[in-house]
């Protein structure tokens, strides 16, 4: 299983060198994106390999002169990043209108930043689920075909849209069928392992990820269940997730990681896009819109809550682990709601503030010990 | 706590007559919508500042602007009261003291001896997506809490085309930034548009009658004649002396920003432009003679705005204030416009404004907890000092938590800005920028 699981593991523990290895070796260009609400499949019909702006642990010192310290700690370490050059081997970056910060993430690295050469601004209406929003997100896909033409100088046509829609597709169903081997007690694969699928898949192209994941499955499939004593199983809920630690943590306390409600995870992969429909920028516009929702989005506490209370059911949940980044709105603002009403289904809550480039220190780490202990019979 | 003297110290002193009537309109404001609140029949709104004021009129809804209830907590009452109840109920001191103020205000069970009489309970809640995310989150969440519907409209706030930063021109001194729509997304404007008519839809169906179309048109005109007055006022701000500063600005904002299509707003504004215009032409000024000239954009800090006046005891104006709209007759300065206006409208409309009302540099109200705001802020002191060669001093504090002010260490710092921006006007190298008669 752990030659199995290596290239993923790889992956997630130098993004930026597997992809810089890469692209020499492929000679394709890769473009970046944030969040979860870009198309890609867009990106992908015109040839780049599309990866994740991720932030990555560390300290903000030259980013810190443009984004100070009481903003979204994920944001100031992408700028800090993007500043010492981490990003250069990037040919293009989209950005989209998902929240204040992300916002003026765009204003800053198109103003500030000199690459890549080609800085696209993607707008996401806040009422993803109105009637009004299908028109919006069908225009700003077309505008966003456009700038990808004329930037890279490939014609995008439906057929090259829909290849790319099968690809993402397989893709999510494969990530989704590694997740179910966590259903069963004690789960096939442990979070830590499921999460690092989950997350390279945001790092490495998706036809190489997805034989990655067959092989996977298939040595999953053979794997009986262990039938070791099972553990305290914990569902997380985050806003942005970029490593492992979290979910290192929490199985170092003595508990499985079952599942998950997060953007680099599943709010990322659950959805499919229908490619049985003949105009597939349509298709699209009606995925993103419809996706599990990021809490930026207007309507998306119920959303949100089935969401979470369907994998808490079909994961066999005990607990929920609320990471939430310092500063991060969009989640503040849900989560008493969303806490209280977990805890009158009687699911037992922690809440962790955390710091994106700091990540998890001995306090946290202790404070999940001791929220395993009292999940413990 | 706060000693009476500190109090003291911290409230704003007005220097215009007009402006001090601002209290007695407050008062009044709330006054009439306690009364009007205990109705039956008339619905009540609470809404979000860039909510468009006359559908409401029009309807003849009760509108309530919760970050104005805010600010009256932290002139005129004990925020903390609120506050605490916010944080004990999950929200972390790091959200938005506005909407902190009035969940805890909501999970008290909107007390009857809150500041003002209160906020009438709402039949509705209405807000826009300008500005800020949060504001959307915060009006669902009290949504949620008063189980009263939310309508949200769409307004989209664009950054510029390109890599070049803003282009900035009157329009943009008018919304203070905003940008509703541009050349490559004119599907936006159309898109705002049916989420304006979505509003005038909600607003028949909650109120159970159509819009009086006759009472929109003339509210819309009534609006609109108040806009002009405001900018021929901030005209005259122009003037060395200013004849009226942010001091005497803050307060009175508020009929133009609560209730523009109003009489009482039309009568208010047309006394302070004949006060201002007087002041103007007789040369009579804020401080005897004007050492340097300053700008403050951000929100002030409600519970001490008497540190605007602090600048007059060392011989300084703050002459323009960017936050609710600082546009004039006239813009532009050719002698002194800078290559670049920066990397949002958001700057470019500070930066034009400092310009424009002739400052010397400029106070950035630096409130943590307003993230869009103060992601800005930074922004617009670095390209101030690389476009124009402007100081900006940054002072950090919520708006309405008085507990994040500390007086000692802000007032040592203002003291050194203070010495640098008078230095710095001593040996201005442009031209000012001239006022434009209106006739």
């Amino acid at each position: 299983m752990s030659d199995l699981m290596a290239p993923f593991h790889e992956a997630v523990a130098d993004p930026h060198g597997w992809l810089s290895k890469y692209k020499k070796q492929a000679g394709v260009k890769i473009c970046g994106y944030f969040c979860d609400y870009v198309p890609e499949e867009i990106l992908k019909a015109a040839g780049y390999t599309t990866v994740r702006i991720m932030g990555g642990k560390g300290e903000v010192t030259v980013a810190d002169k443009y984004l100070q310290s009481n903003v979204c700690s994920f944001a100031r370490r992408c700028l800090e990043q993007g500043m010492l050059g981490v990003f250069d081997y990037l040919d293009g970056v989209v950005i989209p209108h998902t929240c204040d910060v992300i916002n003026k993430m765009n204003d800053l690295w198109a103003y500030r930043m000199k690459t890549p050469a080609f800085v696209h601004y993607f707008w996401v209406p806040h009422k993803v689920f109105h009637e009004s929003a299908s028109a919006v997100m069908e225009a700003e896909i077309q505008r966003m075909i456009q700038a990808v033409e004329s930037s890279s100088e490939v014609k995008i046509t439906d057929d090259a849209i829909r290849e790319a829609i099968e690809l993402f597709n397989r893709s999510r169903s494969l990530l989704d069928r590694v997740y179910q081997f966590r259903r069963s007690p004690p789960p096939r694969i442990n979070g830590v392992d499921a999460y690092a699928v989950a997350l390279s898949s945001l790092i490495v192209p998706k036809e190489i990820h997805n034989q990655w994941m067959e092989r996977l499955i298939e040595g999953l499939g053979e794997t009986e269940s262990s039938s070791g004593k099972d553990r305290p199983r914990i569902l997380i809920s985050a806003s942005v997730l970029d490593d492992l630690e979290l979910m290192t943590a929490v199985e170092k306390s003595g508990a499985w990681v079952v599942a998950d409600d997060i953007c680099t995870s599943t709010r990322y992969f659950t959805d499919m896009v229908d490619n049985s429909d003949s105009a597939p920028i349509k298709a699209l516009a009606r995925r993103y819109l419809n996706k599990k929702p990021c809490p930026r989005s207007v309507g998306s506490y119920q959303p949100r809550l089935d969401h979470i209370l369907k994998l808490a059911s079909d994961y066999k949940v005990d607990g929920v682990i609320f990471y939430i980044l310092r500063c991060c709105d969009g989640h503040l603002y849900q989560y008493p709601v969303l806490n209280e009403r977990l805890r009158k289904e009687g699911y037992k809550t922690l809440y962790i503030q955390g710091d994106h480039g700091i990540g998890i220190t001995d306090g946290i780490s202790n404070r999940i010990h001791a929220f395993t202990e009292i999940l413990l019979p | 706590m706060r000693s009476e003297e500190d109090k003291s110290r911290m409230r704003g002193k007005k220097h215009l007559q007009t402006t001090r009537e601002i209290s007695k309109i407050v008062e009044q404001y709330y006054a009439e919508r306690s009364e009007s609140g205990k109705k039956q029949g008339q619905k009540v709104a609470w809404c979000g500042i860039a909510v468009p004021k006359q559908p409401l009129q029009a309807m003849d809804v009760l509108a309530y602007y919760p970050e104005q209830y805010g600010t009256v907590v932290a002139t005129r009452g004990d925020p903390h009261r609120f506050l605490k109840q916010a944080e004990a109920y999950g929200l972390s001191p790091e959200m938005c003291g506005y909407a902190r103020i009035t969940i805890g205000y909501i999970l008290e069970g909107l007390p009857e001896d809150a500041p003002m009489g209160g906020m009438s309970r709402p039949d509705m809640l209405l807000v826009t997506t300008a500005v800020c995310d949060t504001r959307v989150k915060w009006w669902e969440l009290m949504g949620q809490l008063l189980n009263v519907p939310v309508y949200v409209m769409e307004f989209p706030d664009l950054p510029p085309i390109g890599r070049n930063g803003a282009q900035v021109g009157q329009a943009e001194l008018g919304t203070s930034g905003h940008q509703v729509t541009r050349a490559d997304m004119p599907y936006l404007g159309q898109y705002a548009l049916s989420h304006y008519q979505g509003l005038i839809k909600f607003l028949e169906e909650v109120c159970g009658k159509p819009m009086d179309q006759a009472k929109l048109l003339q509210s819309s005109k009534s609006s609109g004649g108040v806009g002009k007055v405001r900018r021929e006022i901030n005209e005259y701000r122009k003037a060395i002396p200013t004849p009226m500063g942010s001091a005497d600005a803050f307060a009175a904002m508020f009929p133009g920003q609560y209730m523009p299509g109003s009489e009482v707003a039309n009568d208010f504004y047309n006394r302070l432009r004949a006060e201002v215009r007087e002041r103007m032409d007789k040369k009579v000024g804020i401080v005897p003679e004007e050492k340097f000239r300053l700008l403050w954009s951000g929100i002030p800090f409600w519970y001490n705005m008497g540190l605007l006046n602090y600048f007059e005891k060392k011989g300084g104006v703050v002459v323009i204030d960017t936050q609710y709209g600082c546009s004039a007759l006239s813009t532009g300065n050719p002698n002194r416009d800078p290559k670049k206006w920066g990397m949002n409208a958001y700057v470019g409309t500070v930066m034009k404004a400092l310009v424009d009302y002739n400052c010397d540099g400029a106070i950035l109200s630096y409130t943590p907890t307003c993230r869009a705001l103060y992601i800005n802020q930074m922004e617009i002191k670095n390209t101030l000092m690389e476009e124009l060669g402007a100081p900006a001093l940054l002072l950090e504090s919520d708006m309405v938590d008085p507990s994040s002010f500390s007086e000692a260490q802000t007032m040592m710092r203002v003291d050194a800005f203070i010495e640098l921006v008078t230095e710095k006007a001593s040996k201005r190298n442009w031209k000012p920028s001239m006022v434009q008669s209106p006739f």
